[in-house]
């Protein structure tokens, strides 16, 4: 397995008058050409600023912090001029957005906004970029491509808009897609048919996936690999069945059990996560989760646990230096 | 699927009919009036040196001081000015000078304003702070006091008062489209656009500027209504459009010192000054209203739905 985006210790700090935001705080992260790694984590664990990082989209007041690598096909983009990033981004890296209602130009044809996308990295006229437009409408399942050229966002759906938004962003057969919770504002319906799509073409174009999303249903629909994050760190990595049967940090374990399940009884009522992710201002010293951890020991509160390996997973826990710990997975909570 | 259906025909469908803009304003009271105004000046601009031809009279040159300052009469409807030129017939030739400074200028002051606020917005910055400042400067300056400074410097004529009074007008639409450019720029689609490699350049001509119009389309109209004023104000003190061409402005400060003994001859130019500035002041108006998309919801329904409505059985 060859890594086709390497991400090692990314810092990405945002400096605002009121202190230096540390949004993503030391992230690793790994995808493989072809697979999909989906980052999983509350809101706030800097899920979508690490996103933005290896698309180069961060706008001061952030910053990448010096000593951070982003290693893509063998590049490391944060050493790369803007220009040539530019023909990077849309090309070998595309990422779709949270919200198809408001990711499209208003004043424009959706026709017109995906030929622009063909158009920024290949030399064609403007009728072979239609050609092409159509064609990717087409292949993300929009009904009659040649008359919904000529439709504007507002007259589609936000199901339809967001396959515009995927069509646009296969326009060069990308290497990497970074969809940043691609299905959070669609209903559940539309939602499955965008994952569908979406593995889809995986499968058919051997497009890798960088998936965020903070709803575990959409990462086990998804993920062949998944990576957990919580207050600007990844706590826990590793294959998707690995990772939901056997999680070796208290927070992944926090998180499955926090999953509702259809036939809930008030036996046994959904468990919560007590308390809040800390403020990026200044996180808690030693390991971040410790103060919402039920299994927290001194240790914890004073020393930051590095990722340690167990069998083919990595977990930042303490509990897990000397090897797995005994923990629920998923079938045993659900049982 | 059974051989009895056939297989789906595309369904035909109507082209949505478009609610132009021009039927939206139509349908406003402010900007209908203004608009039936405009298209006034606009007639008597187009169609008004055609029926004025024919005689020597018609010249609005044409002096005859042997029938200076008479009153209306059958072969001078508006009576005649001091040298004997026929009133209307300057009116009507001065008609294109305004309504031609007033374009012109807001024009002018459009192109230089909106770019200009663009970069400003977009780039933020040094830029930002530049041509604020700079902006700042302009507007320390009244607007009237700054147009007369320049026609003082550039000399009067046609081309030197369009150019003055857009200079004295193109900070506003700076400041107008930056401040729109600021919050557009941080629509999520200026992200999406960058992400799918649009240039930075790209993405602030063609994405964010398209956005960012609209107040400059409301403001368009209300700002010629004060750049036809500010023109026939320097015109009345003599720095506007040279003595015999008859442009408003100037025509009623030639007149001035006969405000007691004649004042029709200050009342027709002063009134169709009046006039210019209540159309655009109009028109500007509805389409602040139009182009809201909060008061679209309360439009009536069309006289004719209406009309069907209210009879039963048809």
């Amino acid at each position: 397995m060859t890594a086709l985006l390497d991400v090692k210790n990314l810092r990405t700090h945002f400096h605002t008058t009121s202190g230096v935001y540390r949004a993503v705080d030391g992230v690793d992260l790994t995808v493989h050409a072809g697979r999909t790694l989906c980052v999983v984590g509350e809101s706030g664990s800097g899920k979508s600023v690490t996103a933005l990082s290896v698309m180069g989209l961060i706008d001061a007041p952030g910053q990448v912090q010096p000593g951070s690598e982003i290693v893509f096909d063998g590049r490391d983009l944060l050493r790369l001029p803007e220009r040539q990033l530019r023909s990077i981004r849309g090309r070998d890296i595309t990422m779709i957005f949270q919200e198809p209602m408001t990711s499209l130009d208003p004043v424009y044809t959706v026709g017109y906004q995906i030929a622009e996308a063909v158009r920024a990295h290949n030399d064609v006229d403007r009728k072979g970029a239609t050609e092409r437009a159509i064609e990717l409408m087409r292949l993300v399942g929009i009904p009659s491509p040649e008359r919904r050229i000529h439709d504007y966002p507002h007259q589609m759906s936000g199901g339809m808009r967001q396959r515009v938004m995927i069509a646009a962003a296969l326009s060069c057969d990308p290497k990497l897609l970074i969809a940043d919770e691609p299905t959070t504002a669609l209903d559940v319906t539309i939602q499955a048919q965008i994952l569908e799509l979406m593995k889809d073409l995986r499968d058919r174009l051997g497009t890798a996936i960088l998936m965020i999303t903070h709803d575990l249903g959409v990462v086990a629909e998804m993920a062949d690999d998944v990576a957990v994050m919580y207050a600007g760190k990844v706590v826990e990595t590793g294959s998707v069945t690995d990772v939901f049967n056997r999680p070796q940090h208290p927070y992944t374990e926090a998180l499955l059990q926090s999953v509702p399940v259809l036939g809930m009884s008030k036996e046994h009522p959904l468990r919560v996560i007590q308390g809040m992710v800390p403020s990026p201002l200044n996180w808690p010293t030693g390991c971040r989760f410790a103060p919402r951890c039920t299994e927290a020991f001194d240790r914890c509160r004073e020393e930051l646990p590095p990722l340690f390996t167990v069998d083919d997973q990595r977990s930042a826990c303490w509990l897990c230096e000397t090897g797995a710990r005994g923990s629920a997975g998923v079938e045993e909570i659900y049982r | 699927m059974t051989e009895s259906t056939a297989p789906l025909a595309p369904l035909p469908v109507a082209a949505p009919r478009r609610d132009h803009l021009l039927r939206r304003l139509l349908r406003h009271r402010s900007s209908r009036l203004g608009l039936i105004l405009l298209a006034g000046y606009v007639a008597v601009i187009v169609v008004g040196p055609l029926l004025v031809a024919g005689s020597p009279t018609s010249d609005p040159h044409y002096q005859n001081l042997g029938e200076s300052l008479q009153g209306p009469s059958a072969s001078h409807w508006l009576g005649t000015d001091q040298l004997g030129r026929d009133e209307l017939v300057r009116l009507v030739i001065g008609a294109r000078y305004t309504i031609l400074i007033g374009i012109g200028a807001v024009v002018a002051g459009v192109l230089i304003g909106v770019p200009l606020g663009a970069l400003s917005g977009f780039y933020r910055g040094w830029v930002d702070l530049l041509i604020q400042r700079f902006i700042d400067i302009v507007l320390a300056f009244p607007h009237f006091l700054l147009a007369l400074a320049l026609v003082a410097v550039l000399g009067p004529g046609l081309r030197n008062l369009i150019i003055a009074v857009a200079l004295a007008s193109f900070p506003r639409f700076v400041r107008l489209v930056r401040a729109s450019v600021l919050s557009v720029r941080e629509q999520p689609f200026t992200e999406a656009a960058r992400a799918l490699g649009v240039s930075e350049r790209r993405v602030l001509w063609r994405h964010v500027l398209p956005n960012s119009l609209t107040p400059v389309i409301v403001q368009a109209p209300l700002e010629l209504g004060s750049a036809i004023l500010t023109a026939s104000g320097l015109g009345f003190l003599g720095l506007g459009v040279r003595q015999p061409t008859p442009e408003w402005g100037t025509m009623l400060g030639e007149s001035r010192d006969l405000i007691f003994s004649n004042p029709r001859l200050l009342t027709y130019p002063g009134l169709c000054i009046l006039g210019a500035i209540l159309a655009f002041n109009l028109l500007g108006d509805g389409m602040r209203d139009v182009l809201d998309p909060r008061l679209r919801s309360r439009k009536r329904l069309p006289r004719r739905l209406r009309r069907l409505s209210g009879k039963a059985g048809r």
